[in-house]
């Protein structure tokens, strides 16, 4: 059983947090810096926090952090502020 | 047994307090949900039935020898155990906390949310405390107790309440640090929280260091939550500080606590002579202090907060005591003080509604302008003081009583002087607002009292006297039950 | 003897009774031996749970006080609202909002958006693997409050990369500490037990049905029921806690 719900979860958390972002700091250099960062903290935090995934290969990035910064991401676009 | 209702008594406060606060705006939404949620908070005490209740389910089991722990059962979930005791302070509590929520959603213009979020809160933390069976949830709950009370005055927004509750906030902390420093130590050497389990595990082991430090860590706490001799300015100065409604039940849960807490150091430490020594002196200390400084006052508010410590005192006097009698005849009077109490506290806050003032030096002859709140007034300080138709008699006469049966006569003598003193000072106050000739009043413009006298006020003030003296007339119900519960508590000890 | 002699006296007395407290206090500490006690218990069963002990003593065994210590938290910031004039008697006292939009260093404006996002996706993972691994709701909130501390602190109070008002900070509260709250009522109606661990029906002859032990076990191969869900519902209440009294704190007016 792969635990998809904790990134459906991360997600939506993100996306609440995300939907007050107001968007009068942001270009198109922050995100690049934004997805650049966290594809190496992604990376460097390995398989953090340790789920359990039913997978032939263990999983070398934190799925969850990823969707909690996507959801963000989403939730910011949707915000539209 | 297992009673599904219990928690509720603790949880439904705390929701409504979250509620309420959400609703803080909504002027009508205010009003409406906390005058039905009082209705809930008084009903559940009344159906709940009588029994356990175990947090999370976890059931009590063989104790394995790796633990460590000399006892042959533990329980492993948080417990709250529910009897007549819980049933009569938890009803207590609600019912003057009604008082003052009804008082709120009359008399103000605007009903702030947040305010009687923070009566919810302090609902909550009084029932969990008497109703907790586990000494760290205790800590937990006297930590709200200690922070709501200090936000309710802060509510009142003068410059007064202020600092009364800063200054209360932390003592608070020094008293919250010293309860949880002597959890640890308890919890370190034996190894449980649940209050039975520890009153098993300490039972003939009460003299080694450990034992005597958290016993002296626990009174401090004990002293403070209750406001007993090294505290009892702070507690009447935040008594003093807030408006009479919520001084009314700041006073009706600071005396619930004393008895819960105490009732919690007796079924722990029962066998300590010590303790129970050390108590009494510090009772009688704050029943002297208490007496006294209210008679010095010249404002009514703060003599009648002194008088609300020294009477705490008295109650004091009667739990260290330890024998059953004195247990049963201290927790009718926790009982009786607080009603007659919270009817003073509300007869003077009407007073200073209308004059804007409690100074002595600036009231008098207001007999005349409001000859009611007069006669509610002289019934309230005969039944605080022990004037025999009403509750304080019955139960002051049976705590001397069980002064005398422990083997203290001196104690009866102490208790009968305190009395005393706190009538002179009672009917001083009476004296200089009602009787004494002034034309102070005047100046500030006079007080339209018995016109303005509003309803829920007039109706709460009626029937705290009514309860007095039913309880003054008809003292078996309620005193037999106590002394049943006093017998049972005893017999573990 | 005048006041201020009286007072050095207080003083005297006060500090010669601490030490002689304190002496008593660090005698019986030397004497203190720790037995492992009921913790032993919690130890052995817990792991057939979740992973994590401390999360499992704190949200399973000890779930109530920790509903307790939150709500201190809850009552703590409700009182800081109070001092500021939210719901004092007599209407709510209007504090002027003073609190100067920041010009931002350029160091401090390219790099505080991108890094607020980087900290709150760090905070919802360790809220979110609170039960697996070190973390939790009280960790991960405080974590994720930081982000807005930062974003407060670079560009102020009035125009910074959230826009959070007082209200929003209030219904995340309350929703947090409803979802606790709310998830211990459905352990009482369906079992009995208030706080009972529905979604890992630890003791199955309870009777819980088991729609509903599927509709609360958490989605993940070590099942720790609930508390997962109790951690984000801590997580959403410290998190607008802090930022609260934050707001309230940056926002007050001096006089």
């Amino acid at each position: 059983m792969n635990p998809f719900g904790v990134l459906v979860i991360g997600a939506v958390i993100g996306a609440v947090l995300g939907l007050s972002v107001t968007s009068e700091f942001f270009n198109r250099k922050t995100y690049v810096t934004i997805l650049g960062v966290a594809v190496l903290i992604d990376v460097l935090m390995g398989s953090y926090p340790f789920y359990t995934w039913d997978l032939s290969v263990e999983l070398p990035v934190s799925g969850v952090y990823l969707a909690a910064l996507i959801g963000m991401l989403a939730g910011k676009a949707a915000g539209g502020r | 047994m297992n009673s599904e209702l219990i928690p509720l008594m603790v949880v439904f406060p705390l929701i409504s307090a979250i509620l309420l606060n959400l609703m803080h705006g909504k002027d009508r939404a205010v009003r409406v949900y906390g005058t039905l949620a009082m209705v809930v908070v008084i009903a559940v005490p009344l159906l709940a039935v009588y029994g356990n209740h175990l947090f999370g389910a976890h059931p009590a089991i063989d104790t394995p020898a790796e633990t460590g722990i000399a006892l042959g059962r533990i329980n492993l979930a948080i417990e709250y155990s529910f009897g007549f005791l819980q049933r009569a302070l938890i009803f207590l509590l609600a019912a003057i906390a009604t008082f003052a929520v009804l008082s709120h959603t009359s008399n103000e213009k605007r009903a702030s949310g947040v305010y009687l979020s923070m009566v919810m809160l302090s609902i909550a933390a009084v029932s969990a405390v008497v109703m907790a069976n586990d000494i760290f949830n205790m800590f937990v709950f006297l930590e709200i107790l200690t922070i709501s009370q200090a936000a309710m005055v802060v509510a009142k927004g003068d410059i007064g309440g202020y600092k009364a509750a800063l200054k209360y906030l932390i003592f608070g902390g020094v008293a919250g640090g010293a309860i949880l420093l002597g959890i640890a130590l308890l919890l370190g050497t034996f190894g449980v929280l649940n209050i039975t389990d520890l009153g098993n595990a300490l039972s003939g082991n009460t003299k080694s260091p450990i034992v005597l430090t958290a016993v002296g860590l626990l009174v401090i706490g004990w002293l403070f939550e209750s406001g007993l001799f090294p505290f009892h300015t702070i507690k009447s100065h935040i008594y003093s500080s807030a408006k009479a409604d919520v001084a009314a039940l700041l006073q009706t849960e600071t005396k619930i606590v004393l008895v819960a807490i105490a009732i919690i150091l007796l079924r722990l430490f029962g066998g300590l002579s010590n303790m129970s020594a050390v108590m009494v002196g510090l009772s009688v200390i704050t029943l002297a202090f208490g007496s006294v400084m209210a008679l010095v006052q010249t404002d009514f508010r703060r003599l009648l907060a002194f008088a609300a410590v020294g009477q705490a005192g008295l109650v004091g006097i009667g739990l260290s005591l330890g024998t059953p009698d004195g247990i049963a005849a201290s927790i009718f009077h926790a009982v009786n003080d607080a009603l007659a109490m919270s009817l003073l506290f509300v007869t003077v806050f009407v007073i200073y509604e209308g004059a804007k003032t409690t100074e002595f030096s600036r009231l008098g002859g207001l007999l005349t302008k409001a000859p009611r709140l007069a006669f509610l007034q002289i019934i309230g300080i005969m039944a605080v003081s022990g004037v025999p138709p009403f509750n304080a008699y019955q139960s002051e006469y049976r705590l001397i009583g069980a002064a005398f049966q422990a083997g203290y006569p001196e104690l009866g003598v102490v208790i009968i002087l305190g009395t005393i003193v706190t009538f002179v000072a009672l009917m001083k106050g009476f004296f200089l607002t009602f009787l004494k000739e002034s034309t102070a009043v005047a100046a500030i413009g006079r007080p339209q009292l018995s016109n303005a006298l509003p309803l829920v006020t007039f109706a709460t003030m009626v029937i705290l006297a009514l309860v007095c003296l039913g309880i003054g007339l008809h003292p078996g119900p309620l005193y037999d039950r106590f002394a049943d519960v006093a017998i049972t508590l005893t017999m573990g000890v | 003897m005048n006041t201020k002699d009286i007072y050095e006296m207080r003083t005297v007395v006060a500090a010669v009774f601490l030490g002689i407290f304190s002496i008593f206090v660090l005698k019986a500490l030397t004497s203190f031996e720790i037995i492992p006690g009921v913790s032993y218990v919690y130890n052995l069963q817990g792991p057939s749970i979740a992973p994590n002990m401390i999360t499992v003593i704190l949200f399973d065994w000890r779930g109530y006080d920790t509903l307790g210590e939150a709500f201190i938290l809850i009552t703590a910031v409700f009182t800081t609202g109070i001092l500021f004039g939210r719901g004092v008697l007599g209407g709510d006292v209007k504090v002027r909002d003073t609190a100067a939009t920041r010009q931002p260093s350029v160091v401090q404006k390219v790099f505080a958006a991108p890094l607020v996002f980087i900290i709150v996706a760090f905070g919802i993972v360790i809220t979110l693997g609170g039960h697996i691994t070190p973390g939790g709701g009280f960790q991960g909130g405080s974590v994720i409050a930081t982000a807005f501390f930062l974003s407060v602190v670079v560009f102020g109070l009035r125009k910074n990369v959230f826009s959070l008002s007082h209200r929003s900070l209030e219904t995340f509260e309350g929703v947090g500490a409803l979802i606790y709250l709310c998830l211990g009522l459905a352990g009482l109606g369906l079992s009995g037990y208030y706080l009972y661990n529905v979604g890992a029906d630890f003791y199955p002859g309870l009777g819980v049905a088991q729609w509903a032990v599927n509709l609360l076990s958490y989605p993940d191969a070590t099942n720790a029921g609930i508390i997962p869900y109790l951690n984000i519902g801590i997580a959403l209440k410290v998190l607008s806690g802090f930022c609260t009294i934050i707001t309230v704190l940056m926002g007050a007016e001096k006089k």
